[in-house]
């Protein structure tokens, strides 16, 4: 089969292209925007943290939480329409259930002092999760992990009577950027 | 060497083999989403899919989804071989283009 060089250059081009708009449109699913929904529930729940007393913030936590869940879940099924990955939602979903039940477990018997450190281990936890993802699926959730890990350790020790607006601007601002640059860069 | 492959060459063929190249190895595409992706039409993109499955390229799986029968795709073992084979051929083209003019050049 003989082609000649401007053809084989335009079907180069071609390759490239479309496998920079899969891997932009598909590749990642719904993940960046869900990474803005929990960067958004993020800002709302730790800017109430911050002002509300504790049973109001921890109600707007519980909404949060509830109306999040609920999107991640859609957010899912929707994905899994598209592409399927070998019941590998099926594992992530299953995954990160046990991860939130253990961080639970380890915040009744680790007994923390205080609101910011309880949030604290249960951030650490949950950036385990981001990590671990990262490593085995997901690559850029690995460095989101990292990223608002340090983040966290940083607001703790040296902004302490700050931290929960600390992790409200950074914490949920790091997991909305991420998500817009994610989606933007394809990655 | 590697050699060009008269199926994968056809530019819609091409394209449809990129895209299903880019998803992991067990991840499958739906057939509408697929389309859409490309801007084929359905009949277009029934056709090519058909001459992949007849060269082993590309494997067919309907399914149903709740009611809804639903069409999902994937490129086999031989078809991933194949395209990295035909994207071969055609850098090494390019590149042996390159040489004859630098030599011309020389």
């Amino acid at each position: 089969m003989d082609i000649s060089p401007t053809e084989a250059q335009q079907a180069l081009d071609d390759i490239d292209k479309i496998m920079a708009r899969t891997r932009r449109e598909l590749a990642n699913g719904s993940g960046p925007l869900q990474l803005v929904i929990w960067g958004l529930v993020w800002f709302v729940g730790f800017l109430g943290s911050y002002f509300l007393s504790g049973p109001k913030s921890g109600f707007l936590w519980l909404l949060l939480l509830i109306a999040a869940l609920i999107s991640s879940i859609y957010l899912g099924y929707r994905d899994e329409l598209r592409v399927r990955y070998g019941g590998l939602s099926m594992r992530i979903a299953s995954s990160w259930a046990l991860l939130i039940l253990f961080a639970t477990l380890i915040l009744w018997a680790a007994t923390p002092k205080t609101a910011e450190q309880a949030n604290l281990i249960f951030i650490l936890i949950i950036m385990l999760g981001y990590g671990l993802l990262g490593i085995w699926t997901w690559r850029a959730m690995f460095w989101v992990g990292l990223v608002v890990s340090a983040l966290a350790i940083i607001g703790y020790l040296f902004f302490f009577k700050h931290f929960f607006i600390w992790m409200a601007v950074l914490g949920g601002g790091a997991l909305i950027a991420s998500g817009i640059y994610i989606k933007k860069a394809g990655k | 060497m590697d050699e060009l492959d008269p199926v994968i060459h056809q530019p819609v063929r091409l394209r449809i083999m990129a895209a299903l190249m880019t998803l992991d190895m067990d991840a499958e595409i739906e057939f509408t989403t697929l389309r859409d992706l490309l801007n084929l039409t359905d009949g277009n993109l029934g056709a090519h899919l058909r001459k992949l499955e007849r060269a082993e390229y590309v494997q067919i799986h309907k399914t149903f989804v709740g009611r809804k029968p639903r069409t999902f795709l994937s490129l086999t073992p031989k078809g991933r071989v194949a395209f990295l084979e035909h994207r071969r051929a055609l850098e090494a083209l390019l590149q042996s283009v390159d040489r004859a003019l630098e030599n011309n050049q020389g």
